[in-house]
């Protein structure tokens, strides 16, 4: 039997659940963008940003486990910016930086649906 | 084993439903809010065996539910496996302290939580075979000599797996940790003599001795069996390793107890320690803790050896630590 001919099948499951994530990560982009859209307002920003972060946090624990290993990468360090800079938001230049990772983000998300559209 | 699985992503859930499956556990129920899993734990009318919990989710959090479960009589001791993306030591050290048994972190390794879920079903056995035992029993049953036991009541005990597990678990790299162990020298003639009861008062008055000298600080504590109390020091305390070793020799040491029997006995300890305020690795961790529990173990063996006239069959083990070496040079209590 040639060993090295035969290649690792993926877990049928483990696809339908990454299908599934997939499936939904537009909506998730477009609740993102939405929430980036209210920061440039009046809004409640800590608010807004503890919602931004519920939702990376999201993506951060689900990405990695489904083969979206840089865009869980990305997540995680997003959540945790957040999550420090709402334990102490008074500097204005740690918010413009973490709007720029968010975009980075959104950029991301953007990328892997063009791709998958293409597919 | 009956799992309940708690996370507000459905598609975490999907995923460890198919991952619990795939490891041979198919009786899982979940839940996407602490609320819905405290409303199917008390309307469930079969009991779980352990918990997977999310920390951050809207409304209340995982570590508050770990508290409220805990607070379940039936659950006290069940194992909750945390499952989260929240990866810095002070998530880790709110988890441990509300009485979560384990940690994981997302994205998770499906080998790894199968691991860990092994650990955790060992744990749930023997606490069932244990619960058993008590329900038959008229009293307190005393338990073996080396049985681990959960200190009752004492701040920041945590049983002796979850201690293992939060120094396997928490990030490398965190700050400085101290391993103490308080050894009860006398340990198994004070247990041949106890009830149930008496054992447990007198386990549990060491451990308050312990925390009364580490009030302030940030630790965790724990009984591991054989008369020995453990405990780590984590984060920063105004006292230095000798200091803490000092008070606790000096709080502890000649404490007496009156047994059910009537009689007076004395408790007899000594402390062993470990430092690691450079160790970075989760495996030297754990060899920390132990070499801390075979200092004191070794100090209280020579000390028996001692007033036995035995020394010379039984040579005084050599321990790296310096303790050892201050309490044979006329330091001891």
């Amino acid at each position: 039997m040639n060993m090295q001919a035969r290649e690792v099948q993926p877990d049928p499951a483990i696809t339908a659940i990454r299908e599934k994530f997939l499936s939904g990560l537009e909506t998730r982009l477009a609740e993102l963008d939405s929430l980036s859209g209210l920061l440039k307002g009046e809004a409640n920003r800590a608010r807004v940003w503890e919602e931004i972060r519920l939702r990376v946090h999201r993506i951060a624990g689900v990405a990695g486990s489904l083969g979206f290993a840089a865009l869980g990468a990305r997540s995680g360090r997003l959540d945790t910016a957040i999550e420090h800079y709402l334990n102490k938001p008074a500097n204005p230049r740690d918010e413009a930086t973490l709007s720029a990772a968010l975009e980075g983000l959104l950029d991301d998300i953007d990328q892997i649906l063009e791709e998958q559209a293409a597919a | 084993m009956r799992i309940l699985a708690v996370d507000d992503d459905p598609i975490i859930l999907d995923l460890l439903r198919t991952v619990l499956s795939e490891a041979g556990y198919t009786d899982l129920a979940t839940a996407s809010s602490a609320e819905e899993a405290v409303s199917v734990i008390e309307r469930t009318d079969r009991g779980f065996d352990c918990f997977l919990f999310d920390i951050m989710m809207p409304g209340i959090d995982g570590v508050a539910l770990t508290g409220a479960v805990r607070a379940m009589p039936q659950y006290a001791q069940t194992p909750i496996l945390m499952v989260s993306r929240l990866d810095d030591k002070h998530h880790f050290d709110r988890a441990f302290a509300a009485g979560a048994s384990d940690y994981v972190t997302k994205p998770f390794e499906p080998t790894e939580l199968k691991v860990r879920l092994g650990l955790a079903e060992q744990v749930s056995r023997q606490q069932k075979a244990l619960a058993a035992a008590a329900v038959d029993a008229p009293q307190t049953p005393l338990p073996r000599l080396a049985e681990p036991f959960q200190l009752d009541d004492v701040p920041y005990a945590i049983n002796n797996h979850a201690l293992e597990s939060y120094l396997q678990s928490v990030p490398v790299g965190s700050s400085g940790m101290l391993f103490f162990a308080l050894k009860l020298v006398n340990a198994s003639e004070l247990h041949r003599k106890s009830t149930g009861d008496d054992y447990h008062f007198i386990i549990n008055s060491l451990a308050d001795a312990v925390t009364d000298v580490l009030s302030g600080a940030n630790y965790f504590i724990s009984h591991a069996g054989n008369g020995v109390v453990s405990f780590v020091v984590h984060g920063g305390t105004d006292m230095t390793e000798e200091e803490i070793i000092h008070s606790i020799m000096s709080d502890a040491s000649g404490l007496d107890v009156t047994l059910a029997s009537g009689e007076e006995v004395v408790l007899d300890i000594v402390v062993g320690s470990s430092s690691a305020s450079r160790i970075t690795s989760r495996g030297a961790r754990i060899e920390a803790m132990r070499e801390a529990v075979l200092s004191a173990e070794g100090i209280a063996e020579a000390m028996v050896a001692r007033e036995l006239g035995l020394a010379a069959v039984h040579p005084m083990p050599k321990r790296s630590g310096g303790l050892f070496d201050r309490l044979f040079g006329g330091i001891a209590a």
